[in-house]
């Protein structure tokens, strides 16, 4: 990483000057019947400062004297941009419509986009509906967004699956970057940006490597806080639940003070859950190791100037929790995971005037993570990420009406598995990365274009091959005659992965607009997916890299060698339409997608075993295996060989996933809201056989009503049988989850306060999870009752 | 207005790499086998020789030695002198024991590895005080066992102050904590064993005079404490000693030796009575021996007795290699294949124990020695090495070579002693 010029590129920001006349323009924000919009918010495309609307609808800005693009929103209507100039002072009235779907603004894209705008399905979880969806993991707290499902990991380490693709897939980033953690290289390793703490979660489905890079082919989740802050705003939020299902107490607030232009930053959170209930069957109605622990806090200040901000922030966090599922023979021994990761980051983005130029955006986070699997008091294995990451954006002036930017991206993952579980090698992965993303509207139709050439490395000094002694299926030992114990290699791996992407968004009649994004994205495959050799104790595999590969001896006898095939890199080639009402009181969202992956890495079962290397101990687990679930009861013939573990292979197939998401909104009335939605999807590998673990089908209804202080929701949700199975996987039956949410809402000088109610899985219903590692050993939680009060001010 | 010329580089860089570049690349270098792979480690790297920690007599001050150049490396300053000094399970601390101030220090010796995947990491720091302690009433026996060791707290009659138990090993040292412990419901001047999850340990009557237990008791480690399992039917009055081999548990009473076996979960104790041969007013106070073996060296005031605990009988050791020989003190080498008795004539007579304790070697190391001398005799578990440490010389043995020589010279006299240092493979068998 060459810092220093990274560093002289920052400092580069705060050396452009500005020397524009500024001019002050009032103008009226009003509804379509002609009333005041109040406290809807004016903000300045390409300044940092922001205004709202007074008890009249009217607001003032400052512009300088060409003129400038104004973006105005407000809850409940339909956001709208105007060019403004100093010809307009005075006689601005701008109208918004009605919104039937809330608009959001996305900031995990470089345009500047809402949810509506975006030529790229996505969604965001806010305010709220995030305060009451958030649960102690990611994947549970975005389980019930379109298109998302959680690998419900017995409630501890659950993370979220995008359209079916999680893993190396999916990428997680907390404020844009990289949350640097291991939960990418296993399902029981917990995701470490916090949601109670956090303004919004933003997930794009579908591609996204354009501007995070090969980890997000699948789709992002950015987890966005205000821990460097962008506003003088003085601000604070704070939260206290209880849980019963579980006997969970969170604690979790956040407050910003500014002192002239330097504002001030501090969160904190702190969890603790026993193990969780489930409706009681064969005996069970409790899950062991499932109970967990959690804290941090993050402080974080920052500098604003007239047309920027630059501010750092350092953050703490450790999680204490159970991984459910691990068993030795016939005796529970608890496996506890002790995860702990420092975090610090730095943002800053600066306008200016410059021919060609007219904004910098940085971000730089430096994450220092340590995940340790602890067996009765004893480290079992230790996970080790240091990661650093940088992304600059430079946006230029509209160039013959294109506006956007380029962007320069750097990341350097220092990951090592060490002990018990070390089946990946220590590697250090490096990646850089040149961006172009580019929009135009065209009268009606907004066109974005986008492409990125990404430059990776892998580099690994000591790759193990071991004489690993195999078993096939009948508990043969396979005698290789191989004349070695073990084979070290120093292996480098580059790769060049390209993406482009283009998509519009065609409002063809007003308060509608139908769109379509094409891509084709490529993603370099990850240290863990070529690299790794050994027992993965959290899956109960025996995982080997495509790096490797089988080979039969002149005795049909087999054996492990290096691989003889290219290693390649993942295509995907994608097409998304959606098509969209959002205006007036009734509203809809359609999405069809469809992906045609080359080379789409997975784990496949060749009959074989391997020796866990730990005879003496027999890892009764009864999970389901890797991508394709085992539960061909490899222990059948371990009484000979001592223990062993079903072989997987990182091999290369060509996949298909395809499907549909909708969401509907009724307006009812003032105070009555309906909302239905569903997705589903397929996901099929070459020869048409399905992938492992595919989300089932689902649709959810949700009734709402509204009053000055009262709010209550009604969510039942069904989730139908998934009968599309892998090889070795069993169907999962349908089940169907009702909840309840009741807010009460009340001012206490300046303060809002919310005591709230939450109702979960009423019915007690007794629901297996496909999408889940451990679907048999961790059905989903019981009833549950929260009681909690929040605040903010 | 300012220009910005970087911005068109920027751009025909953005074109080129777009251009086109779109390849995947990979370079498998095999190392050779022989050859450190890199990280400078391996399974089979050469084990430092060691450090050796020397306590100043009625000083609180630990002098470390480094072995390799047999210079001194630093010197600890402990909070009051050290009774006893001990090497921590796996020898990267030496255990300072302060008896009379309830006190045991923790001094890191700066060796000792870390298993990195297949292979370990050696470290070589600087010695240093560490900011563990035990405090707890007359810390006394501490006995070693494979990965563990137990410290004994004999607690304090004066004060009323029961009895209690430590058990701990070099992870745990090294983070500030004890595995687990145990308090009894009275003062005793007991001892502990080891053995997996279970620990044999002594129980006394309170009303009892002496603070010798009578009793012996099963606990089994639960977490962080223990639960008494089993109390032995079979009396040992006066209880002091005890040892134990891959077979049996024993523990020397003021009347026999009771030796214990376990077959699983279950334990059975039996009782071997001193013989009638064995002088009146003696009694075995000491045992050691080898976990190969299960015939033990039962040290007394009257003589030195091989204890037999598969034949169930206890005899007298003939050890003298010669008439008119005494002993002045005694010791193991760091597998415990040998026991090292030093006599007074200045030899070092070995026993081997799969020999059933018979004389193998004889080695001069001093030309004469004091009648009352009392030399330490401290083993490496590194290499096959002896240092006897007397006055203020450290003379090292060569086991293999039977060489003998003046390693360090001394400006001080010498208190207790312990080696510190990453002990070889044959030490990972029990």
């Amino acid at each position: 990483m060459n810092k220093p010029s990274l560093i002289a590129l920052l400092v580069s920001s705060a050396l452009f000057s500005t020397a524009a006349m500024a001019q002050q323009i009032s103008g009226k924000v009003l509804d379509s019947q002609g009333q005041p919009i109040i406290n809807a918010t004016v903000k300045i495309i390409g300044q940092n400062n922001q205004v709202t609307t007074n008890q009249s609808g009217v607001f003032i800005v400052n512009i300088d004297d060409k003129g400038g693009e104004l973006h105005i929103f407000a809850p409940s209507f339909v956001h709208k941009n105007v060019m403004v100039s100093a010809a307009n002072n005075g006689d601005l009235e701008v109208k918004l419509e009605k919104a039937a779907i809330e608009i959001i603004d996305v900031v995990a894209s470089p345009f500047h986009n809402s949810n509506i705008e975006s030529a790229m399905p996505a969604t965001v979880l806010s305010g709220d509906n995030l305060r009451m969806s958030q649960t102690s993991t990611l994947g549970d707290t975005l389980k019930n967004e379109i298109g998302v499902h959680s690998n419900f990991h017995g409630g501890v380490a659950s993370t979220p699956i995008i359209r079916g693709l999680d893993g190396p897939r999916v990428l997680i980033a907390q404020n844009g970057l990289d949350a640097g953690d291991a939960s990418r290289v296993g399902p029981d390793h917990s995701v470490s940006a916090e949601a109670t703490t956090s303004e919004r979660i933003e997930v794009l489905r579908g591609p996204a490597t354009l501007f995070y890079g090969s980890g997000a082919i699948g789709g992002v989740v950015n987890v966005v806080d205000d821990r460097v802050p962008t506003s003088l705003e003085t601000k604070g939020e704070w939260l206290i639940q209880q849980d019963s299902v579980n006997d969970k107490t969170q604690v979790a607030g956040s407050v910003n003070h500014s002192v002239e232009n330097i504002v001030l930053h501090l969160d904190g959170f702190w969890r603790d859950a026993d193990n969780y209930e489930v409706p009681s069957e064969h005996g069970i109605d409790e899950i062991d190791s499932s109970q967990h622990e959690s804290s941090g806090y993050t402080i974080g200040t920052s500098y604003l100037l007239d047309q920027g901000y630059v501010g750092v922030s350092y953050q703490e966090l450790s999680q204490k929790y159970g991984i459910p599922g691990h068993s030795h023979g016939d005796e529970e021994v608890p496996v506890i995971a002790d995860m702990s990761q420092n975090r610090l980051q730095l943002l800053s983005e600066y306008q200016f005037n410059h021919y060609f130029f007219n904004s910098m955006r940085n971000k730089v986070a430096f994450t220092d993570y340590q995940h340790q699997e602890l067996e009765l008091g004893h480290v079992g294995t230790t996970f080790d990420n240091e990661t650093l990451e940088a992304r600059i954006e430079l946006l230029h002036n509209p160039l013959a009406q294109w506006r956007g930017g380029l962007s320069l991206h750097y990341k350097e993952s220092d990951f090592a598995a060490i002990g018990l579980e070390a089946f990946t090698p220590a590697s250090i992965t490096r990646s850089s990365a040149l961006a172009l993303v580019e929009e135009r509207h065209f009268g009606n139709v907004l066109v974005q274009l986008g492409a990125r050439a990404e430059h990776t490395e892998i580099n690994a000094d000591l790759v193990q091959l071991p004489n690993v002694t195999l078993y096939d299926r009948q508990g043969h030992e396979q005698h290789n005659e191989l004349h070695y114990d073990m084979r070290h290699f120093n292996v480098s791996h580059t790769f060049k992965p390209v993406s482009f992407s283009g998509g519009l968004v065609w409002d063809f009649t007003p308060g509608y607009n139908f769109a379509v994004s094409v891509s084709r994205a490529q993603r370099a495959p990850s240290s863990s997916e070529l690299l790794s050799f050994g027992p993965h104790i959290g899956t109960n595999t025996y995982e080997v890299g495509a790096l490797f590969k089988n080979y039969l001896n002149s005795d049909d006898e087999a054996y492990i060698g290096l691989t003889d095939q290219d290693i390649v890199m993942e295509t995907s080639n994608n097409l998304d339409l959606s098509i969209r009402k959002y205006q007036g009181d009734f509203g809809f969202i359609f999405n069809v997608f469809y992906n045609q992956i080359d080379d789409y890495y997975y784990q496949q079962a060749i009959g074989l075993s391997a020796s866990d290397g730990h005879d003496h101990h027999d890892h009764g687990h009864d999970e389901h295996g890797h991508d394709e679930h085992d539960d061909h009861g490899h222990g059948n013939h371990s009484d000979h060989v001592g223990h062993t573990l079903p072989l997987y292979m990182f091999v290369t197939t060509d996949a298909k996933l395809y499907g549909a998401e909708f969401q509907v909104n009724w307006r009812i009335n003032d105070n009555f809201n309906a909302k239905l939605q569903g997705d589903t999807i397929r996901a099929r590998a070459n020869g048409n056989s399905e992938l492992p673990r595919t989300p089932p089908t689902r649709l959810a209804g949700e009734l709402s009503y509204e009053h000055t202080h009262y709010r209550a929701d009604l969510k039942l949700s069904h989730y139908f049988e998934q009968t599309n199975l892998a090889q070795f996987e069993t169907k999962t039956d349908s089940y169907s989850i009702l909840d309840i949410h009741f807010n009460y809402f009340v001012d206490i000088a300046n303060h809002s306060v919310a005591l709230y109610l939450k109702g979960e899985n009423l019915t007690d219903e007794y629901a297996k999870v496909h999408t889940s590692f451990l679907k048999d050993l961790t059905p989903l939680p019981g009833r549950n009752f929260a009681v909690g009060i929040r605040g903010q001010f | 207005m300012k220009t910005f010329t970087p911005s068109r580089l920027f751009l025909a860089i953005a074109f080129v790499a777009l251009a086109g570049c779109n390849n995947s690349d990979t370079k498998i270098t095999e190392l050779p086998v022989a050859e450190d792979p890199g990280h400078g480690h391996d399974h089979h790297a050469e084990l430092p020789v060691g450090r050796l920690a020397i306590s100043e007599a009625d000083q609180p001050v630990v002098h470390i030695f480094d072995l390799e150049s047999n210079q001194l490396i630093e010197t600890v300053t402990l909070t009051n002198p050290a009774s006893a000094l001990y090497a921590s399970p796996d020898n990267r601390f030496a255990v300072a024991v302060q008896r009379n101030e309830d006190t045991v220090e923790f001094i890191d010796g700066g060796l000792w590895q870390e298993l990195h995947g297949d292979h370990y990491d050696q470290h070589k720091d600087e010695p240093s005080l560490t900011s563990f302690s035990l405090t707890d009433a007359k810390p006394t026996h501490y006995v070693p066992r494979g990965d563990k060791a137990a410290v004994f707290f004999d607690g304090n009659k004066d004060t009323d102050t029961v009895a209690g138990l430590a058990v701990l090993d070099d992870e745990s040292i090294a983070t500030n904590k004890v595995i687990a412990e145990h308090h009894f419901d009275t003062y005793m001047h007991g001892t502990a064993e080891i053995r997996g999850d279970y620990v044999l340990t002594t129980l006394r009557d309170p009303s009892s005079e002496s603070t010798l237990p009578e009793q012996i008791t099963l606990l089994e480690m639960h977490g962080d404490h223990f639960h008494q399992e089993q109390v032995f039917d079979v009396m040992c009055p006066a209880l002091h000693g005890s040892y134990q081999t891959e077979d049996y548990i024993a523990f020397a009473c003021g009347d026999g030796i009771v030796s214990i076996k376990q077959d699983g979960n279950l334990f059975s104790a039996q009782k071997l009575t001193n013989p009638t041969t064995m002088p009146e007013g003696v009694r075995i106070g000491s045992l050691k021996g080898s976990e190969e073996s299960n015939v033990l060296i039962g040290l007394s005031r009257g003589g030195v007795f091989l204890v037999d605990l598969e034949e169930n009988q206890i005899t007298p050791f003939e050890w003298q290699p010669e008439p008119d020989i005494n002993y002045l003190s005694y010791g193991f080498d760091g597998h415990h294949e040998h026991m090292a008795m030093l006599d007074n004539t200045g030899k070092l007579n070995l026993y081997a124990a799969e020999d059933n304790w018979q004389l193998s070697a004889r080695i001069d190391v001093f030309d004469s020695i004091e009648a009352d001398a009392k030399p330490l005799i401290i083993a490496s578990k590194a290499h096959e090495h002896l240092y006897v440490i007397h006055e203020h010389h450290v003379m090292t043995v060569n086991l293999e070579t039977q060489e003998v020589t003046e390693s360090i010279h001394l400006d001080f006299d010498a208190g207790k002693a312990a080696w510190l240092g990453i002990k070889g493979e044959h030490e990972h068998d029990h």
